[in-house]
């Protein structure tokens, strides 16, 4: 089976490091959107269920990625520290902002560290997560996945 | 890599072969070759295209608010992630200066380099025209930099990435719209594929 990021130079250790971040990346939000479907009330909790399928998708496709690029691919970590308490909607949605804020950042760093294929899917990817975060956020960032950039003012 | 030259480039003619040997594999780290294709005449032309097409975008934006005064409030926060993204742009590219002219480079506040960019565009009289309009020149600017993605150097890809992502996110707060690829992503937004033709 052909991952969804296409193999490239197996020599290519900067590039299999950003696919790695990457993957661990979305193992942080599969694991987050579980807290934020736990929260999130009935009116969101089909959008999450949809989304968190879909980070389960890209998930299983970077591990694959890894493996063609001759890496192991990384696990998921045992539990994850949130980046505030989560206790109910308006926090659970902020959480799922933060999620694709974070998820964006790997993906960018991935459009620098890959070519071809895998830096064009890396940027389709960003601005996915990008689209996401603005759902969740109603409002959009300067710089998506650029922590440099942020404003200083996180907002949360 | 840039070293291997395939043997029938070899065979073709010593004087490329020997450009090749000086400019690409005479010594640099890949971390300098990576830099100086930062620099490149290629590089530049795109920033300086980008920062172009950013500051027409601006332009853009305040006329329709100064058009549509009512729309002003709506567009405040977009327009405020144009400048912020102009001013990333500027920085980025005296991160890069032009190895050879430095000099040439700072122009003054206001200076002649963008008075053509200065001609304030049309607006639609309709509102809800106006915003259509200001939709397709972020959809339509988001789909020409995701292209630019491929041929640039690495940070400047990553730059022109994080611009076509927040394009189509700036188009989706417009009008709800998402590109025709990214339909799945939200649930209830409509996919258009404007940025394709």
């Amino acid at each position: 089976m052909t991952g969804l990021w296409p193999a490239g130079d197996p020599g290519a250790d900067v590039a299999l490091l950003a696919v790695q971040a990457a993957l661990a990346a979305e193992h942080a939000t599969v694991y987050g959107y579980g807290v934020v479907g736990a929260w999130a009330g009935d009116d969101a909790r089909d959008e999450v269920r949809r989304l968190l399928e879909a980070h389960r998708d890209q998930r299983d496709g970077l591990r694959r990625s890894v493996r063609e690029l001759g890496g192991s691919p990384v696990a998921a970590s045992a539990g994850y520290a949130l980046p505030f308490p989560v206790g109910d909607a308006i926090s659970a949605t902020a959480l799922a902002a933060v999620l694709e804020d974070r998820l964006a950042g790997a993906y960018a760093d991935l459009v620098r560290a890959g070519d071809g294929e895998v830096r064009l899917t890396a940027a389709r990817e960003l601005r996915r997560a990008a689209l996401r975060a603005a759902r969740w956020r109603g409002s959009a960032v300067a710089l998506p996945g650029l922590a440099e950039f942020a404003a200083p003012d996180g907002g949360g | 890599m840039p070293c291997e030259l395939p043997r029938r480039t070899l065979l073709a003619g010593g004087g490329v072969l020997l450009a090749a040997f000086l400019t690409g594999c005479s010594g640099p780290s890949p971390r300098q070759a990576a830099e100086r294709a930062e620099r490149s005449a290629g590089a530049r032309l795109l920033r300086e295209e980008t920062e172009a097409d950013s500051l027409r975008l601006l332009a853009r934006y305040d006329s329709v608010a100064d058009t549509h005064p009512e729309l002003a409030e709506r567009l405040a926060p977009l327009r405020r992630n144009v400048e912020a993204q102009l001013t990333a742009l500027t920085r980025s590219s005296d991160a890069s200066p032009d190895p050879g002219g430095a000099a040439e480079e700072a122009p003054a506040e206001g200076g002649g380099r963008d008075s053509e960019e200065r001609v304030p565009p049309e607006v639609e009289s309709e509102p809800d025209a106006a915003l259509a309009g200001l939709a397709r020149a972020e959809s339509e600017l988001a789909g020409r930099r995701l292209e630019a993605v491929a041929e640039a150097p690495p940070e400047l890809a990553r730059l022109l990435a994080s611009l076509a992502a927040a394009g189509a996110t700036q188009r989706y707060l417009l009008d709800g719209a998402v590109p025709e690829d990214d339909g799945f992503v939200l649930d209830g937004a409509m996919a258009q594929g404007e940025e394709e033709t």
